[in-house]
């Protein structure tokens, strides 16, 4: 336990917040989900993470015994295996943020230059879906691309196979399932970002000489990369760290990242290991996200200064 | 309303009050809280809570469906606090459960009927636990496909069901079960499952995280075969499709008890409840309800009849009934995280 | 009454630059134009005038070709618009809020239109910079819009229309994002820039001392048809119609009846005309003397006055109408305070202007 003291004399900014706490100012509304987060989110995580770095010994189910150490997470990082299946759900979530964004731009596009039933019908048609569970959608993905399913009693009724394709329980299932998933956490932010923007711009365009696709290109598609930048960062942390999608589609022999964390906790019992593991998916989740916010800011110079 | 100090204050004082009253509820009316399977197969367990309440008035049994595996983990993260009281547990679990020192052993002087069980079942409870009810693991097999099934375990190596067989991740105790089952089959140790392993890449298989998921599989027909607890056949069979069972031997017909146990830290007085449970689960009236469709248990207690449509499932013939065994979980239940990692090392794709 | 504004240019003009002719529009039912014809010639700068919803917008769309008329046709310098599409007409569009990209600098902006042009760098630079010079904005190349003030935002937007050198530049609404005092000396310097380059343009508003301020010639619009187009000075004194002559400016109207070619004035004057029967005889306030009450059969009691910079106005009470007068202030020997009663007299009644009006 550490003790946390005020520094004496100078007002810290521990004393300042405590004070400001006390005095209300504004703060006390949010008060409730601070605390709430803290118990709900920081102090278990704080507890994970030090599973990570120690060896337990329980008894009657409590922990009796921690004493640092590192070798759990020595071990993980010259594990071989670990480092193929966070290289997968990496390449597995780096793809599924490519193809969400390759089918949602179009949509999101449409919704700005579409009339009032086009953006009606695509604002249905995106987020009905995620009135659902993930679960029942990815369900119904099973029945759609099972050996039985539509897609293979349409190619062999129509004599394209012979055989039923195997597209279940492969890589090709997961990577269909997830895009489409979380292909509304894609279209949404990119809707709200684009249909911010006069369109006007794209008229002042168009009288300065620019086509159709060069509207798009100078125009829309640069004032979109912060609703891309969001939508990318949002369906990648949920490829990355979804379990659900990869166990029901991916079959037996699928594993990425949270998968193994999950089984670690779960199964296996091995909480070290899972800390271990949980603590890279989210440093390597994290670093992901750096590089996507890094590249929007680039992108998107023009929006600081705004109030200047 | 303006948010102040008191208010949020009080606002909080209010909310913790609230979360805390089911605890005190629970406390007056002693509710039994335990990880049952959630689905049909818990009906011999809330008939048995039902008689427990007429016996104890005031008295009930909250069944939570779930995974043993993840109540363990619930129990391991509540630091040993059991938000349940018992569990229906497989033998391998129990393994599990006791590294994690997470049991009470059961004291089975006070389960009377503890003595009308079957010999050959006590050992599987491992002296914590009451073994209840069994399943057994054998061939699920589409009847449309395959005309003769394996009878024994190494038909499968036959050549004949390469790329058509199932098999389930080794993380559960079905997965596990049939690993031990083909080290035994080939004369090894029933804990080298990198022997195991390596036999049933050579089936290049098609894997099913879960018995459930595996069950799937074989009714969408995406494996013509699989190893699959003979609950799950029966369950997938009772839909019409065209199913089979086929009850493996050598070693088998295998069967895997599954038992009472009784989790640390539970109230004063649970105990008695608890055992007084257990010992009305043996009652030849639960174990029939048990043994009968569509569940399908097979039943621990001496001298309760295999009913007709269950004998395609359960051990019926004297000999099925005498060679029926099991395994020796002990030795390798403790090796489920490890082997997990090899199966993904060697099978991941 | 004109039926439209027609051509108003002489015969020995040289054709116009901009020519609408019998333009309409519809929107489901509602008609936004109709049958609208204006010429402008080369060089010149026509306001169009009007409240909001006359179509003045409509018209100027129509014009950049963001939309397209249902009938009738759009030249510029004789060739028809019709199948030119927005990005190809030789129209440059300044519009309310300016439409800056926000995601380029002041430069960038200026040369946008030159890079669609897929004109080479050094080009683009060079014409860039002059622009950017033409309206004074040298030094602020690399700022982003947002850092950039009201009146600088409105010159980048002029300077990004001037590099394309446009045959026709379209304003739509250009000093409504500006603060009131900032406009004032913007519309004299836009004017003043217009007229050095020569631009023909067209400007939009529904501010009548903006369209006074800029325009060579005013089109007067209402409900979808031009009313008068005419120099300020002539809608002003001379308005075509009662509502151009009730939008612009002051006014006092009075109901008459025309006979044998003359009208009463309300002081016992006359003044001639072609109409006959009942009639509206509109007076503005200026062409109104305040004298002694003595003597006239047309007077009342002052119900309200104010000054208004070198001028006065007054409210008078005439039997319950209210009448405006304005008077000088220095030629006015008196100021007569609320209450005081006083007789008016028409100036000139050949100032007048008479339309026909029923009762």
């Amino acid at each position: 336990m550490a003790n946390v003291s005020v520094p004496a004399g100078g007002a810290g900014w521990g004393e300042r917040l405590v004070d400001a706490l006390l005095s209300g100012r504004g703060v006390w509304p949010a008060v409730p989900s601070i605390v709430v987060l803290m118990v709900m989110a920081v102090i278990p995580f704080a507890i994970l993470l030090s599973l990570g770095f120690s060896d337990i010994e329980v008894a009657r189910g409590a922990i009796i015994s921690q004493t640092f150490s590192l070798t759990h997470l020595t071990t993980a990082l010259t594990d071989p295996l670990y480092w193929i299946t966070f290289q997968r759900s990496l390449n597995l979530a780096l793809t599924t943020t490519f193809f969400c964004l390759v089918f949602g731009y179009p949509v999101a596009y449409l919704f700005l230059v579409g009339g009032r039933w086009t953006k009606r019908i695509i604002l249905i048609l995106t987020i009905a879906p995620l009135l659902t569970s993930g679960i029942v959608r990815t369900y119904a993905w099973l029945v759609i691309l099972g050996g039985r399913g539509v897609v293979n009693s349409t190619l062999l009724s129509i004599d394209l196979i012979d055989q039923p394709l195997r597209i279940m329980n492969t890589h090709w299932a997961v990577l269909i399932g997830m895009v489409q998933i979380h292909l509304p956490v894609m279209i949404l932010p990119l809707i709200a970002v684009m249909s911010r923007h006069d369109t006007r711009l794209v008229e002042a365009a168009e009288n300065l000489g620019a086509s159709q696709l060069a509207t798009l290109r100078t125009i829309i598609f640069p004032l979109s990369v912060p609703g891309i930048g969001t939508g990318a960062a949002l369906v990648f942390t949920l490829s990355y760290t979804t379990f659900v999608v990869p166990q029901l589609l991916g079959g037996g022999n699928y594993l990425n990242a949270a998968t193994m964390v999950y089984e670690q906790v779960v199964f296996s019992l091995d909480w070290s290991k899972g800390s271990v593991s949980s603590l890279i998916l989210m440093v390597t989740c994290l670093i992901v996200l750096v590089i996507i916010a890094l590249i929007t800011n680039r992108l998107t110079r023009w929006t600081r200064g705004r109030d200047a | 309303m303006k948010l102040t100090r008191r208010t949020v204050l009080s606002g909080v004082a209010a909310t913790t009050a609230a979360l805390s009253a089911p605890s005190i509820l629970r406390a007056q009316s002693r509710e039994l809280v335990m990880v049952g399977y959630g689905n049909a197969s818990d009906a011999p367990l809330i008939a048995a809570g039902e008689e427990l309440g007429r016996r104890n008035p005031g008295v009930s049994l909250r069944v939570i469906g779930g995974l043993s595996a993840e109540a363990l983990a619930q129990i391991k993260a509540a630091r040993g606090n059991s938000p349940y009281d018992l569990a229906v547990m497989g033998s391998p679990a129990i393994v599990n459960a006791l590294a994690e020192d997470v049991i009470v052993p059961l004291d089975f002087s006070k389960i009377p009927n503890s003595g009308n069980v079957d010999p050959r079942f006590m050992p599987y409870g491992y002296d914590v636990g009451q073994p209840i009810w069994f399943e057994g693991i054998g061939i699920a097999y589409d009847t449309t496909k395959i005309s003769t099934p394996p009878s024994r375990w190494e038909d499968l190596w036959s050549g004949e069901f390469n790329g058509r067989i199932g098999m389930c991740r080794p993380q559960s105790n079905l997965g596990l079960g049939v690993l031990a089952a083909t080290c035994e089959a080939f004369g090894m140790p029933q804990n080298d499952m990198q022997f195991a392993l390596s036999k049933w890449e050579e089936l290049s298989p098609l894997v099913g995280r879960s018995p459930p998921l595996l069950q799937q599989m074989i009714e969408r027909g995406e494996v013509d075969l699989a190893p699959l607890w003979h609950v799950n056949t029966a369950l997938a069979a009772s839909s019409g499709l065209p199913i089979g069972y086929a009850k493996i031997a050598g070693p088998g017909p295998l069967m895997l008890p599954t038992n009472i146990v009784q989790f640390v830290n539970t109230a004063e007085g649970t105990a008695d409840l608890v055992h007084e449970f257990a010992n009305i689960l043996l009652t030849p009236e639960i174990q029939k309800m048990a043994g009968s469709a569509p569940i399908y248990f097979g039943t621990v207690v001496e001298g309760i009849e295999v009913s007709a449509d269950a004998a395609p499932y359960v051990p019926s013939t004297p000999e099925e009934l005498n060679s029926t065994t099991s395994l020796d979980w002990r030795s390798f239940a403790p090796l489920r995280g490890e082997t997990v990692e090899t199966f993904d090392r060697m099978f991941a794709a | 009454m004109l039926d439209t504004a027609g051509p108003m240019i002489d015969s020995n003009d040289p054709a116009p630059v901009l020519s609408i002719g019998a333009v309409s529009k519809k929107f489901d039912s509602l008609t936004v134009l109709e049958n609208c014809s204006l010429d402008v010639a080369e060089g010149e700068i026509v306001t169009l005038l009007g409240p909001s919803g006359c179509g003045k917008t409509t018209l100027l769309r129509c014009i950049a070709g963001f939309w397209d008329a249902d009938s009738g046709g759009i030249r510029i310098d004789g060739r028809d618009m019709g199948a030119v599409p927005v990005n190809r007409r030789p129209v440059g569009v300044v519009f309310q809020s300016y439409a800056l990209f926000p995601h380029m600098t002041v430069v960038q902006n200026v040369g946008y239109a030159l890079r669609m042009l897929r004109m080479p760098r050094s080009a683009v630079a060079e014409r860039v910079s002059t622009a950017l010079e033409t309206v004074s904005l040298t030094g602020l190349e690399d700022r982003y819009p947002s850092q950039l003030s009201g009146g600088q935002q409105q010159r980048v937007a002029i300077a990004r229309v001037l590099v394309m050198e446009p045959r026709v530049l379209l304003l739509d609404e250009p000093f409504n994002a500006l603060d009131a005092k900032l406009r004032g000396s913007m519309q004299v310097e836009l004017r003043q820039l217009i007229k050095k380059l020569g631009l023909t343009s067209i400007f939009v508003t529904h501010d009548q001392e903006e369209a006074l301020t800029m325009s060579d010639r005013i089109a007067v619009m209402r409900a979808g048809r031009i009313e008068q187009a005419a120099p300020p000075e002539e809608i002003f004194d001379r308005p075509a119609t009662a509502y151009v002559a009730d939008f612009i400016g002051m006014s006092n109207f009075f109901s008459g009846e025309a006979q044998a070619g003359a009208v009463l004035l309300p002081d016992g004057q006359s003044q001639s005309t072609e109409l006959q029967g009942p009639v509206k005889v509109m007076i503005r306030p200026h062409n109104i003397r305040l004298v002694d009450a003595q003597d006239q059969d047309w007077r009342g009691t002052i119900a309200f006055h104010r000054p208004v910079g070198p001028l006065i106005e007054y409210h008078v009470d005439v039997a319950g109408d209210q009448i405006k007068v304005l008077s000088m202030r220095q030629q006015q020997s008196q100021i007569y305070a609320d209450g005081a009663c006083v007789g008016l007299q028409v100036i000139d009644p050949a100032s007048c202007s008479i339309y026909p009006g029923a009762h």
